[in-house]
């Protein structure tokens, strides 16, 4: 169990906040003024893993940054199936597209790991982006990236499923086209989805005798089969 | 032949990552590990080698990152050694 007097988890929360904010790129064009406005709007909030922060469909009440941990956006079917849709790192925010259109939120986002937030209520972080043209250039900038990347993902999802773009994964790495040394979580980022769906995909690739999955090994024993399941 | 050694004895010595200056020792891998493989030290998390079977549970519960279960992702013995027209 975690020891209170061992910990390095931070307990003087703000100044984490206060780390980020001086280290983090959005923030590189403020002075040291308009950096204690936006620290002063900031509320710090801790998060449990497992613990769900916001419910998709909810309204939008603020735009959340990860200082500390990961948190998963998920969207859950009718019948109860649970899709990780992105995985937000520290650095990364969540809930900006609502924050800024006023539409409700369009994913349900839950604690990955144990995490620390920095929340802006929405019409504070609108008010600071008026005030500080630097801020507003690099959420255009950020969002501009996400909609390239989403664009590049939402084609690569619409032609292939996760296990073709596995098996496209492991030929590449295992030929050299690419460097081959990578956790599954890379895997699962580069992918577009889950570390566990990544983990589902190579078990079965293994039931089938495609790979063997080892200690810190990922053998392709048939690549003629893992290009078919690619091409497929 | 060469290749199937090196594999082998690259896979016989890995084990988990854990950068101990990312480490903020909050202790959360230490129950998600199935084998009671990690152990919170005093100013460090400390892996059995011996007992981890390199699950990536405790990978999934970090907080900062600091653990990684990285994969070599190489031909197999057979794909590695066949002549290229073979292949």
């Amino acid at each position: 169990m975690p020891s209170a007097t061992l910990t390095r988890w931070p307990t003087e929360t703000r100044g984490v906040l206060r780390r980020f904010l001086r280290e983090h790129p959005y923030w590189a064009g403020l002075d040291e003024r308009a950096l204690s406005e936006v620290e002063a709007a900031a509320r710090v909030r801790e998060l449990e893993r497992g613990q769900v922060y916001a419910l998709e469909g909810d309204p939008c009440d603020a735009i959340c940054f990860v200082l500390i941990g990961r948190i998963d956006a998920v969207k859950l079917s009718a019948e109860g199936r649970r899709q990780v849709v992105n995985v937000v790192q520290a650095g990364q925010s969540f809930y900006l597209v609502p924050a800024l259109d006023g539409g409700t939120l369009p994913v349900t986002t839950v604690a990955a790991t144990r995490s620390l937030l920095a929340c802006f209520r929405g019409d504070a972080f609108l008010a600071l982006l008026e005030r500080h043209p630097s801020l507003m250039r690099a959420i255009a900038g950020d969002l501009a990236h996400r909609l390239r990347r989403m664009g590049d993902l939402v084609a690569d999802l619409s032609l292939r499923s996760v296990p073709q773009r596995l098996a496209r994964l492991l030929l590449e790495r295992a030929e050299g086209r690419l460097p081959s040394r990578m956790t599954q979580r890379d895997m699962a980022a580069q992918l577009g989805t889950a570390r566990e769906v990544v983990a589902r995909c190579l078990a079965r690739f293994q039931d089938e005798g495609w790979v063997r999955v080892g200690r810190g090994v990922i053998e392709v024993l048939d690549a003629e089969a893992l290009r078919h399941e690619a091409a497929d | 032949m060469g290749a199937e050694v090196q594999q082998r004895e690259w896979a016989g010595r890995v084990s988990p990552e854990i950068d101990q200056e990312l480490c903020i020792l909050c202790g959360d891998c230490v129950p998600s590990c199935p084998c009671e493989a990690l152990t919170l030290g005093v100013d460090a998390i400390i892996l059995d080698q011996d007992l981890c079977v390199y699950c990536g549970d405790c990978e999934d519960v970090c907080p900062v990152g600091a653990i990684a279960l990285p994969y070599q992702v190489v031909l197999g013995p057979r794909l590695a050694d066949a002549p290229p027209d073979e292949e």
